[in-house]
């Protein structure tokens, strides 16, 4: 018997590519929808897990209506919620900003809105791409039923033929958005260009679905209508808004990385021009940060209290040496670094996202000769490095708040102190905004464990403590007040030396960080949420 | 993690009588910074801040410290009436000075942190109840489907 014989739908071709872009649009969709909810709502685990939660249950509820409405239709027609959600999923960039201004308040400070991101991000996300995951949902026994043609006997092959060319496709929705599309296009359109795919597919395939001219007629009008919509969605697309609008201000720099949306930021503060690398969300929290026609210091940021602890090296920096910085970003410590103890250092750095190396030496001064190595994670380069450095940086940020685990274990600390020199130093920036230390105690005990003993200082005004240990000898914080203390830092020295300032912790009992078991998400909240009651008391 | 000796210590030393403890400014100062950081008890700490700025008028810190912690302890409504019973305590009623300024600015700013606390928490509320609308009417749609229909 004929393969053919008995259908009088769509051909097995437009079929199977059919379930090709329903796959691909919908894992296009759920990759997209991280990136353009990031300078919302932040990539975090919570939103991560929200996304991919919600998805899965429009997909299993549309797998369950879609299953239904092919048992009671005659002639089902896959092309119509194909058609349906490729215009919603081009058009949820345009519906993104009015729904998160329900939940978001970009004037708010880090701390106050990390809550309610982390929940909004399933409300929001829910109403804006659940239609469409829902619709595409749909697609897949519909496509069954019409391949398998009223013939028992096929449904299984031909079901696995739908769910394997659908999980192609998604392998390419997958793919194509994070290595290609986003860092090309960006989000937005991105999840336009799947819309259109879909669109196409669903207008390809309700044109083939039989003769009948009201058939036919009816086909045309949804394509036309699915067309005008797509139009009207692609015209309105460069007007709208990408990410919050930060108050009073200017936007430098912004572009879609493979890892993040980075944007520079140039605002008027304490009576002076403020540059900051700022990434997905922001709000007040940033990664690099530059005061125009300031030199050596950050105002008493967190950067001034790192390059200070280049002081406690056994060889004074301004003899030179070589100097790393592990999530350099838009380069503020190496600069630091270079104006306060002299051109004669080498200077090099680890950067996993290029984009933001870019914007450090457009807008940031990122020292000219730094020697940046990109895209390269923090640990797969000091395992691989030489040393020996005199000086080492520790300031790796993901989803703002998080250091990622495997730069704040003890195997990493190992590595580090392979290639640091005798008598050199490591120095690490910790965010804690809770006043016991609740993440930045357990960091200094594992780094202790490393080294021996390790200093823990809490950065007057700010959220942030300093952490650093010698190679051979404890470190000594009296030194933040040696006569070789580069004058910028002098103030902050004086404040950071001071004696019940700073604690010199040795491994003791307590909790530390090891590869195979590294809580750092739960210890960074337990601090945020500490700080939150310490607050509202 | 707090050190129970140290505050057992620092009870001691208050019980001594604060003004002995308090041999210079710095000293002073230092002790009072610790008892706010070790969580002593608010009423505690205001006692010591009033003692402090009574013994070496015109340092900011015991006066921002003595602002602040009458506005946490809450008999105050404001930054603005916790600034001014401040002041009146030190009896500099009605005057304007730049340490009241100082200890003005720092209650704003507590204020201010509160306030963004609280308009935070209240959108993480509404999200949490949006968030689970949504869970529920998910859950309801596919128990909906998934349940078998009059045809079956």
């Amino acid at each position: 018997m004929g393969e053919e014989s008995g259908r009088s739908g769509p051909s097995r071709a437009l079929l199977g590519l059919a379930a090709l872009a329903g796959g691909a649009g919908s894992m296009a969709l759920e990759i997209t929808a991280v990136r353009l909810l990031a300078p919302w709502f932040g990539t975090s685990v919570q939103a991560w897990t929200n996304i991919i939660g919600l998805v899965l249950g429009a997909l299993a509820a549309g797998y369950l209506l879609g299953g239904r409405l092919a048992d009671r239709a005659h002639r089902p027609r896959p092309g119509i919620p194909l058609l349906a959600g490729g215009v919603l999923s081009a058009a949820s960039p345009l519906l993104l900003p009015p729904l998160a201004r329900l939940f978001v308040d970009p004037s708010l400070p880090l701390e106050s809105a990390l809550g309610a991101m982390a929940a909004a991000s399933l409300p929001v996300s829910a109403l804006l791409f659940g239609p469409a995951v829902f619709l595409l949902g749909m697609v897949p026994p519909f496509l069954v039923k019409a391949w398998a043609a009223g013939d028992p006997g096929r449904v299984g092959r031909a079901s696995g033929m739908v769910y394997a060319l659908g999980t192609l496709g998604a392998l390419a929705g997958t793919f194509l958005p994070t290595w290609w599309l986003v860092p090309a296009l960006g989000s937005r359109w991105t999840l336009f260009l799947s819309g259109a795919v879909l669109v196409l597919a669903g207008a390809l395939l309700e044109a083939g679905s039989g003769p009948g001219k009201r058939r036919r007629t009816a086909s045309l009008l949804l394509f036309l209508l699915a067309a005008g919509l797509m139009a009207g969605t692609g015209f309105t697309l460069p007007s709208a808004q990408v990410a919050p609008r930060p108050q009073d201000a200017k936007v430098l720099f912004q572009k879609e990385s493979p890892y993040q949306f980075v944007r520079v930021l140039e605002k008027e503060e304490e009576g002076r021009t403020w540059r900051v690398l700022a990434l997905n969300e922001g709000l007040d929290s940033f990664h690099s940060v530059l005061g125009l026609g300031m030199r050596g210091n950050t105002g008493g940021r967190y950067y001034d209290a790192l390059c200070l602890a280049a002081l406690l090296c056994a060889e004074p920096l301004q003899k030179g040496g070589r100097v790393l910085s592990i999530g350099s970003a838009g380069g503020t410590c190496l600069r630091l670094l270079e104006e306060n103890f002299g051109p004669g250092l080498r200077l090099e750095g680890v950067e996993i996202d290029p984009a933001c190396v870019k914007a450090g030496r457009r807008f940031l001064d990122l020292p000219p000769e730094a020697k940046i190595h990109q895209g390269v994670d923090g640990r797969v380069f000091t395992r691989c490095a030489r040393g020996p450095y005199r000086f080492i940086v520790v300031d790796a940020y993901s989803s703002q708040i998080y250091i990622p685990f495997q730069l704040a274990t003890l195997e990493f600390f190992r590595e580090v102190k392979r290639i640091l020199e005798p008598g050199g130093v490591v120095a690490v920036n910790v965010a804690d905004p809770s006043r016991e230390g609740l993440l930045a105690r357990p960091l200094a005990r594992t780094l202790a464990k490393a080294f021996g003993k390790a200093l823990l200082a809490p950065i007057p005004e700010s959220r942030n403590f300093l952490l650093a240990a010698r190679k051979g000898a404890p470190p000594d914080p009296r030194r933040f007040e040696s006569p070789s203390r580069p004058p910028p830092l002098a103030r902050l020295g004086k404040a950071l030396s001071r004696r019940g300032e700073w604690t010199i912790l040795g491994p003791g009992k307590g909790p530390w960080f090891r590869d195979d078991w590294c809580p750092l998400e739960e210890a960074t909240w337990k601090a945020y949420l500490k700080a939150l009651e310490e607050a509202l008391q | 993690m707090r050190r129970p000796p140290f505050r057992a210590l620092l009870f001691l030393v208050l019980a001594a009588g604060p003004a002995r403890a308090q041999e210079s400014p710095e000293k002073a100062e230092m002790l009072l910074y610790r008892a706010v950081k070790e969580g002593l008890p608010p009423g505690r700490v205001l006692e010591m801040a009033k003692e402090t700025v009574r013994r070496f008028p015109g340092r900011p810190y015991p006066m921002v410290i003595l602002g602040d912690t009458l506005f946490r302890i809450r008999k105050l409504g404001s930054a603005e009436r916790a600034y001014r019973k401040a002041l009146a305590l030190m009896g500099e009623k009605g005057k304007k000075s730049p340490l009241g300024e100082q200890a003005a600015r720092s209650l704003a700013l507590l204020e201010k942190e509160r306030t963004a606390l609280l308009e935070g928490l209240t959108l993480e509320k509404k999200a949490r109840w949006a968030g689970r609308a949504v869970l529920a009417l998910l859950a309801g749609l596919i128990l909906f489907l998934a349940l078998p229909g009059r045809e079956e």
